[in-house]
């Protein structure tokens, strides 16, 4: 049992910190307000190799496993969640499911995990699950190639991404294809606006009788790897809008007087910050657990529905704890907590939602049982 | 970042789980019911050297680290919480202060045997009117020449009727608050004390809580743990270890709890299928699962961090504090998964509500437990914001 980062990860670590810091923190308010975009946050992350993540070395990734990824994630959504989450995307789930589906084409793969294009991954759609058999993207082969024709709604990436894997029907079951989003037969919109993690590209896809260029096979496999993979970095989002909303309420606690001395004086103020650093530390070290978890490869286990569903609930009221620590100044766009409050609404309706990621723990628990 | 066990603490683990399987569920249900100690079952806890699991084998002990303790009492207190506590205080409250502060001679005398099991101890801090405002205690230890004279009464005293060796925590300066303290190995075959009121408690009833009174009671110099006015710093770091083992002890209920919950939602039917089925049970277990594990990885880091020689302070207030809150959220759904059922004595479900309740409050309550963190995390925060 060992709670201390690697020399890699810790290195990751205040790489990243410190590019939150310089790059991140303040620009953050004004990508959230629509002004400007993190265009060059995500070009400078690609420079610093960190677009490729679990991509193998020799295609350009820094081949690190799911720990380093999750504490990478945390560090940048603690500076900004909606770049945190586009950074999640590409890495873990359009690449993700490229390098789970066996994608060997060292050549295709080079510009995604050296982060020159973006990849999303576009698999659920409004009314289906990405798995459904319902999916109502279908795919069909005509000769050689395989074309689509269906809509994805709310594709993290779908705007700024050159390719997408898209999952479709076909009619031997749901299969993934790589799409060149600048084909033909493809159009692009930009999803309304959540009310949270407003930095985060999101756009609706449609495709209509649109070319693959590869078809990655059959998508059960892949598809439960990146939603593992995306609860993980749901939790460790999760994480780091928690860490940065206790930062935030704890510091204005200490500054701000009433009846004469800090408020971080009365007992209600103190339960709040102990009960938010408390379940703040659980969920990190749950989160670093599924992410060891799924680094080693171990056979599926229930840890990362875990972390998802600890980090998530916490996030919601370690938020909302701050923005009533601030009073009334919480409430307003002058302090960061406000975001921060609306970006955990936000994540916890991620990789299926907390209610959805229970069924899937309590059905593994009746398994065991 | 490591989440393995080593072969040894998986060694601890499995002995530990086999005994609870073996000895200590059969038994559980009756020792709450009789108010029994269960003396044979303390017996052979010593045997797997389980009284001083973090001691040193030359002293007496099984020479593991904190975190095998943890596991083991964990384990243990599945198996039953009564027997829990008995192996938490002897472990964290009496030997491991006489290990830290202790010489020698104290050790040889008695860390060995305590270790060992073959004596039993206690810890006196708090009292009638005080209890983790420790400064606040009116039990005296005043120096009479190779003595100290010791008079007042210690309140809550865990094994208090059982043990036979104490540590006893007492004003040597009156005049003085946290630095007129100091900490003793009372010796009950040395200095004869009285013990008072035996509680009848809600839970835990396995385990005996007494007062302990002391009356012109004489305790030898060499008695003393560390020196004169060091009495505060031994029992405040005491109870950062003992809470380690306390918050494993609410693991441990919640753990038994959790699984019968779980086992009677497989069983049980409603409307044509197992209630373990339907949504809000399934939310219920999902939830219990999940902040189980919480609170294992709150301990263990607390441990690991005491293993490590680290500052573990918050750390263990935050374990005590989750799981135990944890430990009595659980146990409550438990029981309202059983329903009626889980109302009478015929299932275990009230037991562990009641076994459950006590964490919350021995050893720091959960309000102290947030005072700490809570001035550990601002002072943090006041450091890096300057």
């Amino acid at each position: 049992m060992d709670f201390t980062l690697t020399e890699t990860q810790d290195m990751i670590r205040d790489t990243v910190r410190s590019f939150v810091a310089g790059q991140v923190r303040e620009p953050a308010l004004r990508w959230n307000e629509g002004h400007g975009d993190a265009a060059g946050a995500l070009r400078a992350l690609a420079d610093m190799g960190l677009l490729g993540v679990l991509a193998p070395e020799r295609a350009g990734g820094a081949e690190l496993d799911a720990l380093s990824l999750a504490v990478m994630i945390t560090e940048l959504a603690e500076g900004d969640a909606g770049l945190a989450a586009m950074v999640a995307h590409h890495n873990a789930q359009g690449l993700g499911f490229l390098l789970r589906a066996g994608f060997t084409d060292t050549k295709a793969l080079r510009p995604f995990a050296a982060g020159k294009q973006l990849l999303c991954l576009a698999a659920a759609e409004g009314e289906a699950h990405a798995d459904a058999p319902d999916l109502s993207t279908r795919a069909t082969q005509a000769g050689d190639t395989w074309r689509l024709t269906g809509a994805k709604r709310l594709v993290p990436l779908g705007n700024r991404a050159s390719h997408a894997v898209v999952v479709a029907a076909t009619e031997s079951g749901a299969r993934g294809f790589l799409v060149d989003l600048s084909g033909e037969g493809v159009t692009r919109s930009a999803s309304a606006p959540l009310v949270g993690l407003r930095s985060c590209d999101l756009a609706d896809l449609r495709f209509d009788d649109a070319a693959a260029t590869h078809d990655l096979g059959p998508a059960a496999e892949a598809l439960a790897h990146t939603r593992a993979l995306g609860r993980l970095c749901a939790a460790a989002m999760a994480n780091g809008v928690a860490r940065a909303a206790q930062a935030a309420g704890v510091t204005y606690t200490l500054e701000r007087k009433q009846f004469g001395k800090p408020i971080a004086r009365f007992q209600p103020l103190q339960w709040q910050t102990a009960d938010s650093a408390t379940e703040l530390e659980a969920a990190e070290l749950l989160t670093w657990r599924a992410a060891w978890t799924l680094a080693q490869g171990t056979a599926r286990s229930l840890d990362v529905e875990k972390a998802a569903i600890f980090a998530l609930e916490t996030v919601a009221r370690v938020t909302d704890r701050a923005l009533q620590m601030h009073g009334g100044y919480g409430y307003t766009v002058d302090f960061p907590v406000e975001r921060h409050f609306r970006d955990a609404a936000t994540l916890r309706v991620l990789a299926d939602g907390t209610d959805v990621q229970r069924v899937a723990l309590a059905r593994g628990l009746a398994v065991q049982a | 970042m490591e989440f393995a066990l080593t072969e040894i603490q998986q060694m601890v683990l499995e002995t530990a789980r086999s005994f609870a399987d073996n000895e200590l569920l059969p038994i559980a249900a009756d020792i709450d019911k009789t108010g029994t100690f269960p003396a044979a079952q303390v017996k052979k806890l010593a045997e797997l050297g389980f009284l001083g699991v973090a001691v040193d084998e030359k002293w007496g002990g099984a020479g593991f680290d904190n975190l095998s303790y943890a596991i083991a009492m964990e384990e243990i207190s599945r198996g039953c919480a009564s027997t829990g506590v008995i192996m938490s205080v002897n472990n964290s409250l009496v030997c491991d202060p006489i290990k830290r502060f202790g010489n020698d001679v104290q050790k040889k005398t008695w860390l060995k045997p305590l270790a060992q099991g073959k004596r039993l101890g206690c810890f006196a801090l708090s009292e009638p009117g005080s209890g983790s405002d420790a400064a606040g205690m009116r039990t005296t230890a005043i120096r009479d020449g190779d003595h100290y004279i010791v008079n007042g009464t210690k309140n809550w005293i865990t094994n208090g009727k059982e043990a036979d060796v104490c540590i006893l925590i007492a004003h040597s300066d009156p005049s003085e608050r946290h630095r007129g303290i100091s900490a003793f190995v009372v010796d009950r075959e040395q200095t004869p004390y009285g013990i008072g009121k035996v509680e009848d408690k809600l839970g835990i009833k396995g385990s005996s809580t007494t007062s302990l009174v002391f009356e012109d009671a004489r305790v030898p110099v060499a008695n003393r743990l560390g020196e004169e006015g060091d009495g505060f710093k031994v029992a405040m770091s005491t109870l950062d270890g003992g809470r380690i083992g306390i918050a494993a002890q609410a693991l441990g209920i919640a753990r038994i709890a959790f699984e019968e919950a779980l086992a009677y939602s497989r069983e049980r039917s409603a409307f044509g299928k197992v209630i373990g089925d339907f949504g809000a049970i399934r939310e219920m277990l999902a939830d219990m699962a999940t902040e189980i594990d919480a609170a294992r990885l709150l301990i263990w880091r607390a441990a690991v961090g005491k293993d490590r020689g680290e500052k573990f302070g918050k750390h263990s207030a935050m374990a005590k504090l989750y799981a135990s809150e944890m430990s009595a959220r659980v146990c409550h759904k438990a029981l309202q998964i059983h329903g009626g059922y889980g109302y009478v004595k015929e299932y275990n479900a009230e037991r562990h509500v009641r076994d459950a309740r006590i964490t919350e409050i021995y050893e720091g309550t959960s309000e102290i437990q947030r005072l700490v963190i809570a001035r550990e995390t601002q002072k943090a925060f006041a450091a890096s914001h300057g």
